[in-house]
């Protein structure tokens, strides 16, 4: 379907462990936390992927990741701009610096993403001052300007954050990643922290920001509610690894990993008749001790014993739905 | 709409001025506040303050106890003279108040001279007795007939400023130690918290002692100050150092700071700019409650002998007088000093509290 | 018409203030709920619109700043006689024993609802000794967490009962603090936001157990929630607050299949899941204000798109008429609303 589309970022075995030390004065490492395990996908111009999976699936990791707030222990992130590809993986920070206005992020909780001690107008407009791309007159206007577009007032110039609500500090945010017109946002749970009104408000500014700005975003989130309404394409993650991707209808019509399934019949629909029925139970992993296999295997129902041989790799199944379960290719 | 405008004004304070009217709810820290304020302005103009010299002595009067002073619309404030009577048997002499009589005390009243700050010359107090014959003692005299209230005020000078020049070299070894550790983290963090740990492990009074004895005698008293100034700030730093490197730790993975670094901001910035606004209050309260340990600290040396020494005039020095069960018990006016001890140690307990309080930047 | 053995407990012009630097205001104004028996009541709203200190005023659990101030609270527990709670001294012994007793209680955060420093078994137990008639031996208690344990859907409960909070998952967690407050078999149970720390398939565990446990006891249950979609699985009637006040007030199906109030109106058409792909979600427009800047008249009148001057701004629908049968609006204009189809 979007096989013509510019691809601008591509992640290629993208891994991310965290050292387990063992206890004691000569703290030795003792063994990995596979946080991000071996992720690969591509990501087209203007387009919105929703990053989803349980709490401590990797999914955050991820995101952080790809921006280089975290430095991957190995795997590509190759960023496409201006008709030029970068490996962000290795770069070094200075170079780093000089790609950062063109990729940007949005906190998931409003009140800790914002510096209570500056003003709404020093902390969206700081990103010009870092790259030095205007005067602080300049930047002011800027600041303004991109305010007005967020649903705020130029007025709020010169408060501090402790003076707005949850939306708010969450348009300031946005304002902020804004500002030096980016075209990749990863919105880190955006809008889990906010009230439902306000949620739909967020989303409805995203969705028009997308359209003006041709903005690519990352959607994290654990609420499929959000995610089957705003993105393109879906990809699921379980223990660190994608175990599905697929454009968002293929994804929530016909799911086909047993784990998909599983997350997909949890959700409480808000229409009483639709009746809630649980697939599996099952608690969620730990991460720390995983099979060797399928990492799925002690939760799915449908596992055999060729599942612990599996290594999880994404098949094809069609144009734009891939599946990381042998007993679905 | 004056809920309103009163929104908006809160809405466009900075924090130091929400932690300032917080601070000024707090009752108790204000008023510490303002009493500190009076000691330390008593300390800077002692020349002016106190009726005497603090080495003035008049050794036919030692021991003398205090004067209450009175007042009456004949003779305005006034003290009875004291009578000394000597038991001719054990020589003790006891002091009787003689109501016959008194001796005016007026302000402003001409005493002995001094040189404010080695500038003006004057012999101006800001209250004494014109008749340069006789003496008063408010607050009592010790043994060579000193007057302890001015031995007090000219002892707050040292006692108080111990603590403020010892939180400035705190401050920066703090600061700077405590920064290093908490950003470079890994070996070198782990080397600076255990050299922490270890000096935080030595007993203190024997390294005093050693130290004490180290200090030459010929040393000026100055000299021997700033040496104490520097021992104690110098094993009191690592709370502080502490504070920084804790603090800085937890500000590191605040999402704003994340933020930060993936806009570009380099780590100095982010560290300047970011993260230390965000615990400088910490930092205060902390200060502030380090000065008292600061003050304690000179008083405890001074009192065994082993910081300053006469004829430096500290609190800590005046108690040393009074080392004996017995001059205690005939003469507890001695151990006034210790009043002032207690009550500087609180009020700057009560103001480290109400800004811990008004700094907490979530709290309304 | 209303018969007082139907409900489990009667709520009535609950008004609950809370005091801050310059003046109070009311955080629930004129509240009154009824909640059946054996059936689950929802209070919906967002932030600060006052559900939950609507809840915890049952349990006289407002801490100050916060006071009730008027309002009268009966709790109907079956075969006994009514017992008025809003009448209750603070340190009576009747509320001690309706706390945990007579009504549980769950929370949001299952860690912090949990002591570190004790196994989940003694704290279960906690409220068989305190609460119970007559006197149980410690083995019968032991005997009957198991079986609680049992029946919240930990596995192997006679070993889980000795372990201590952190080491066992979030979603056992919360069940162990459901079993908790079910071990004495509360006629009514308080849930706020029980399952909006959790992941959503261990979500869809816990409202199972919820709903299987309710059949079970016959329990009445309170749910104070923000999210529809548990609302719409678990509730049977639903009361939807805006800033201290009732907007509407009916069952679950009326409410989603028929709502009336703007408010709820707007709630509803601002949930992506209800919302065709590609379609801008109908969000209300502007923020929640203050509750200590509560607009005059309707509260909801600022963000209401068929709001009236000189109606919605004096006066608001304090009596919430009924429409339908057992459908209650707090709205001026929904008769309008309704038949005409603004």
């Amino acid at each position: 379907m979007d096989c013509e589309k510019k691809i601008i970022l591509s992640v290629e075995n993208l891994c991310k462990y965290f050292p387990i030390y063992s206890k004691g004065f000569f703290a030795k490492i003792s063994g990995y936390v596979k946080a991000v395990d071996d992720v690969s996908f591509d990501l087209f111009e203007g387009e919105t992927i929703g990053l989803v999976g349980e709490s401590g699936c990797g999914k955050t990791t991820a995101a952080r990741t790809i921006l280089r707030a975290l430095t991957p222990t190995s795997g590509k992130i190759i960023l496409k701009t201006n008709g030029i590809s970068v490996d962000l993986a290795d770069l070094s920070e200075s170079h780093l610096k000089a790609l950062r206005p063109k990729m940007q992020m949005i906190f998931q909780d409003p009140f800790s993403s914002l510096n209570p001690r500056m003003t709404i107008g020093n902390i969206v407009g700081e990103p010009l001052i870092i790259h030095k791309m205007a005067k602080k007159r300049e930047m002011l206007d800027k600041v303004k300007q991109i305010l007005v577009r967020v649903g705020l007032s130029s007025e709020h110039l010169n408060r501090y954050p402790h003076a707005f609500s949850g939306g708010q500090r969450q348009r300031i945010g946005i304002a902020r990643a804004l500002i030096m017109n980016p075209s990749l946002i990863i919105a880190d749970e955006a809008v889990s922290a906010l009230d439902v009104s306000v949620q739909a408000q967020v989303l409805n500014l995203l969705m028009d920001l997308q359209k003006e700005f041709n903005l690519t975003y990352i959607f994290v989130s654990h609420n499929l509610g959000v995610v089957r309404y705003i993105c393109n394409r879906v990809a699921v993650m379980y223990a660190g690894k994608i175990v599905e991707i697929a454009s968002t209808e293929k994804l929530f019509e016909n799911p086909l990993h047993p784990y998909t399934q599983m997350l997909l019949s949890a959700i409480p629909h808000p229409d009483p008749d639709i009746k809630l029925v649980v697939k599996q139970a099952g608690e969620i992993a730990d991460i720390t001790s995983l099979p060797d296999g399928c990492k799925f295997y002690p939760r799915c129902s449908f596992r055999s014993s060729d599942c612990l041989c599996n290594s999880m790799q994404l098949k094809k199944i069609d144009d734009d739905h891939f599946v990381a379960c042998p007993l679905k290719s | 709409m004056t809920k309103q405008s009163q929104n908006t004004s809160v809405a466009t304070k900075s924090q130091w001025q929400l932690i300032r009217s917080r601070f000024m709810r707090h009752k108790l820290a204000v008023i510490s506040f303002f009493f500190l304020q009076v000691l330390y302005l008593v300390a800077v103009f002692a020349e002016f303050i106190s009726p005497y010299s603090p080495s003035q002595q008049e050794i036919e009067r030692s021991y003398c106890p205090p004067q209450i002073p009175r007042l009456n619309s004949k003779n305005g404030l006034y003290v009875y003279s004291m009578q000394i009577v000597i038991d001719p048997v054990t020589f003790r002499k006891t002091y009787n108040e003689n109501k016959d009589q008194i001796i005016k005390l007026s302000f402003f009243a001409h005493g002995s001279k001094y040189k404010m700050f080695g500038l003006f010359k004057s012999d101006r107090h800001l209250f004494g007795i014109n008749n340069n014959e006789n003496r008063f003692y408010l607050l009592g005299a010790d043994k060579y007939g000193r007057d302890i209230l001015s031995r007090i005020i000219y002892g707050a000078r040292i006692s108080l400023s111990i603590g403020i020049i010892g939180i400035i070299i705190t401050f920066v070894l703090g600061i700077t130690i405590g920064g290093i550790s908490g950003y470079a983290s890994g070996k070198i963090d782990n080397f600076i918290q255990r050299s922490i740990e270890v000096i935080n492990s030595v007993p203190k009074f024997p390294l005093w002692l050693a130290f004490s004895a180290v200090l030459p005698d010929d040393w000026s008293s100055l000299k021997i100050y700033f040496c104490i100034t520097l021992l104690l700030s110098l094993l009191g730093w690592t709370g502080l150092a502490r504070v920084v490197r804790g603090k800085i730790l937890s500000l590191r993975e605040e999402d704003y700071a994340v933020a930060a670094y993936l806009l570009g901001a380099s780590r100095r910035r982010i560290i300047f700019k970011h993260l230390l606004p965000g615990f400088t209050s910490h930092i205060i309260v902390s200060l502030t409650m380090t000065v008292p340990w600061m003050i304690l600290g000179e008083t405890s040396l001074s009192f065994l002998g082993l910081g300053l020494r006469p004829p430096i005039v500290s609190w800590g020095v005046m108690l040393g007088d009074c080392m004996n069960m017995t001059t205690v018990a005939n003469y507890p006016w001695l151990l006034l000093p210790v009043v002032f001890i207690i009550f500087t140690v609180l009020c700057f307990n009560f103001i480290g509290d109400g800004l811990r309080d008004a700094s907490d930047p979530y709290s309304l | 018409m209303i018969n007082e053995k139907d409900y489990i407990l009667t709520i009535d012009n609950l008004e609950i203030c809370f005091e801050v630097d310059g003046g109070s205001f009311k955080a629930v104004d004129n509240v009154s709920l009824k909640i059946e028996r054996g059936k689950t009541l929802a209070i919906v709203g967002e932030s600060g619109c006052g559900k939950s200190v609507t809840a915890y005023s049952i349990l006289k659990l407002i801490q100050k700043p916060g006071k009730i101030i008027g309002g009268k609270i009966v709790l109907y527990p079956s075969n006994e006689r009514p017992i008025d709670i809003s009448e209750l001294n603070e340190r009576s012994q009747l509320l001690y024993h309706i706390r945990g007793g007579y009504i549980g209680m769950i929370f949001q955060e299952p860690m912090t609802a949990l002591s570190p420093v004790h196994t989940i078994g003694n704290q279960i137990l906690e409220g068989i000794s305190l609460h119970s008639k007559e006197k149980i031996s410690a083995k019968k208690a032991r005997q009957m967490t198991i079986e609680m344990l049992n029946k919240v859907g930990i596995p192997n409960p006679s070993e889980k009962i000795d372990l201590y909070p952190h080491q066992i998952s979030g979603g056992m967690r919360q069940r162990a603090v459901i079993a908790m407050a079910m071990i004495t078999k509360p006629q009514l149970l308080i849930a706020d936001e029980p399952t909006t720390a959790l992941d959503v398939t261990i979500q869809a565990q816990i409202i199972q157990l919820m709903k299987q446990l309710q059949k079970e006891f016959g329990t009445s249950i309170i749910l104070i929630t923000h999210d529809f979609g548990v609302v719409a699985q678990t509730a049977d009637d639903v009361a939807v607050m805006y800033l201290g006040r009732i907007a509407e007030h009916a069952s679950v199906r009326e409410i989603i299949k028929n709502p009336m109030h703007p408010y709820t109106k707007a709630l509803l058409g601002s949930l992506p899941d209800l919302a065709a792909k590609g379609k801008r979600l109908q969000s209300v427009d502007g923020f929640v204000p203050q509750s200590f800047d509560r607009p005059r008249g309707c509260a909801f009148h600022t963000r209401c798109k068929y709001a009236k001057d000189g109606l919605c701004n004096v006066g608001f629908g304090a009596n919430l008429d009924e429409f339908v049968k057992g459908h209650k609006v707090a709205c001026l204009r929904a008769e309008e609303i309704v038949n005409y189809g603004l």
